[in-house]
């Protein structure tokens, strides 16, 4: 089978889906902030670097945790990675822009994302989305810290070259005195 | 054995890494960097689904064997992607210049896979060298519509470096 379907549609992928609708939902209610460009860039870096963290360490020859119901590759593996994953980040960021955040309130505004994904990553334990092995919820935290300092890394390396993203969009008028 | 495989490994992915100042410098960062990410995606996805769910292939089993294995999927692959990516941006070369410089990276690719089971790291089962360079095409040619659907975004939203 080239990709596995659940084993039972039951509480994780329930909790996927819900998770999903809920995230998408905030971030296009929220007014747009970002181009299509930087949040296809958002995109891809979350995707890339879920991936490959599961990959490495959530295959064997680790298997710290398993995703999902199987060990195998499934639907719902891809839908995490692709639908549900990314919009947390951009969620991320769109605060992080909003609050035009630098220097330590940076650095407290990561730590706490880090937390509330940590209290979301224990949620989706008790759903059996991820079933730990060797692996602790308190190993994640300093995960999530690395991986939204990466965000924000690929939205400063963005700016650079469209120098347009980062102004707020509430204040029209930086826009217009940046063009 | 395997640890001097694994510091072979290891050795081809720092020449590949620095190769990238080489591909930087030649190519806009965002789409090297987009190439990157999306290539290795669609590497490892592919490579789940075969070893994983097909068991077409089967990695062997052993934390020096996996980074001897892993380390390759990572940075080599990828980058010889990158390489086999640069010629399509580019408009000094031909139609025949062209498809001999993606052979090249095509093939180079092909023979890290063959490395992988001539040093035993992977088990094969139902695969072949032919396998494995249409599978490499065919993530070249995915990743080229993908960049390129991304230059046009970038020309539209107007992103400098073009």
């Amino acid at each position: 089978m080239i990709l596995f379907p659940p084993a039972v549609f039951d509480s994780n992928e329930w909790f996927i889906v819900a998770a999903s609708v809920l995230v998408w939902t905030v971030s296009l209610a929220l007014p747009k902030r970002f181009s299509l460009f930087t949040v296809v860039c958002i995109w891809v870096l979350n995707i890339y670097l879920a991936q490959t963290t599961d990959f490495i360490i959530g295959k064997v020859p680790y298997e710290l945790y398993q995703v999902n119901d199987y060990s195998e590759y499934e639907y719902f593996d891809v839908f995490l990675y692709i639908i549900t994953y990314p919009p947390a980040a951009y969620l991320m960021l769109e605060g992080y822009d909003r609050w035009r955040l630098r220097g330590s309130k940076a650095v407290f505004y990561v730590l706490a994302c880090a937390l509330v994904t940590i209290g979301l990553e224990r949620v989706s334990v008790a759903f059996r989305v991820f079933t730990y092995d060797s692996w602790r919820l308190a190993y994640s935290y300093p995960t999530y810290v690395l991986v939204y300092s990466l965000n924000i890394g690929m939205l400063r390396l963005v700016r650079r070259y469209h120098p347009l993203q980062g102004l707020r969009a509430d204040r029209p008028e930086q826009r217009q005195g940046r063009l | 054995m395997p640890t001097v495989y694994l510091f072979i490994s290891i050795a081809i992915c720092m020449l590949c890494l620095s190769s990238l100042m080489l591909l930087y410098r030649r190519m806009h960062p965002l789409i090297l960097l987009h190439g990157y990410f999306v290539g290795t995606i669609l590497m490892q996805q592919s490579f789940a689904v075969l070893s994983l769910n097909l068991h077409y292939v089967k990695p062997v089993l052993g934390l020096q064997a996996f980074w001897a294995f892993k380390l390759p999927g990572l940075f080599v692959q990828p980058i010889l992607l990158l390489w086999g990516l640069k010629p399509l941006f580019s408009r000094k070369h031909g139609a025949g210049a062209k498809l001999c410089l993606i052979l090249i990276p095509l093939l180079l690719m092909t023979a890290v896979d063959a490395g992988m089971k001539f040093t035993g790291f992977v088990a094969v089962m139902h695969w072949n060298a032919f396998f494995s360079a249409l599978r490499y095409a065919l993530i070249l040619l995915a990743d080229w519509a993908y960049l390129k659907l991304l230059q046009r975004l970038m020309r539209a939203e107007e992103v400098s470096g073009l």
